[in-house]
């Protein structure tokens, strides 16, 4: 029998708007979990994704909560971006693609991404021991 | 045995085809596949839809698990025992799920 360990490190890949659906939702839910459970995390926002981590995304009292939708979040985005890599320094990475982000402006990102050649996906990908997109249709 | 993790965020109200879904049962019947479903989002809404024919069927197969996010279907107003074959968990047992380490994980 093959005993199967568990995933260490998990990449999430981001490809959607974020206010296109409720993935972002599912992410802001999904990341402090997988940190939570004791997991090296690395983000990588490509396309739209890569305004969650803009400096000037002005959309406040976005109904996100980690813990119960009866809240209602105060926090945007960015902040809660910001919150979570401050909170996990060494266990925490996210990654911002450079082409997506300038096509789309989003260049004013705030502390704590770091901004990233699009080839380098691959490399991220494959250094964690599991993968998931979200955002895609 | 190939054990897909799959994700399912669509309904057939919103969205053409529920790949999914269909992904679920073509890999559990095509190659043997063991699948956990995940309803997330809008798909949580499923369990209520009147057409409960594809996730009836999913339910219904032996290698085929179907869980439900707790948080979507508060948002959304489900019921909780609208569906007795389906578990209703959280984030918590989704990312222990993701990353048990055997499981190909796909989003739709």
């Amino acid at each position: 029998m093959t005993l199967i360990k568990p995933a260490e490190s998990l990449f999430l890949g981001l490809m959607g708007s974020p206010y296109s659906s409720d993935w972002t939702t599912t992410f802001f839910r999904l990341l402090p979990a997988a940190l939570a459970q004791g997991c090296d995390v690395t983000v990588w926002t490509c396309g739209n994704a890569t305004s969650i981590t803009s400096s000037l995304m002005r959309r406040d009292g976005d109904p996100i909560h980690p813990d119960s939708p009866s809240h209602v979040c105060a926090h945007t985005m960015p902040q809660m971006a910001a919150g979570l890599l401050a909170a996990h320094p060494d266990t925490l990475r996210w990654y911002v693609c450079s082409y997506c982000m300038e096509e789309r402006g989003a260049s004013e990102q705030i502390e704590g991404p770091e901004i990233k050649l699009p080839f380098s996906f691959d490399t991220y990908l494959h250094q964690a021991d599991q993968a998931l997109v979200l955002g895609t249709k | 045995m190939t054990h897909l993790l799959i994700v399912e965020t669509r309904t057939p109200l919103d969205c053409a085809r529920l790949r999914g879904v269909e992904l679920a049962l073509d890999a559990a019947a095509d190659v043997g596949a063991h699948v956990t479903l995940w309803l997330f989002q809008d798909a949580t809404q499923l369990l209520q839809l009147t057409d409960q024919q594809a996730l009836a069927a999913c339910a219904a197969h032996p290698r085929i698990a179907v869980y439900a996010d707790a948080f979507a279907m508060i948002q959304r107003g489900v019921d909780a025992t609208a569906h007795p074959d389906v578990t209703v968990a959280g984030i918590d047992l989704f990312t222990e799920h993701l990353l048990a380490g055997d499981a190909k994980p796909v989003w739709h």
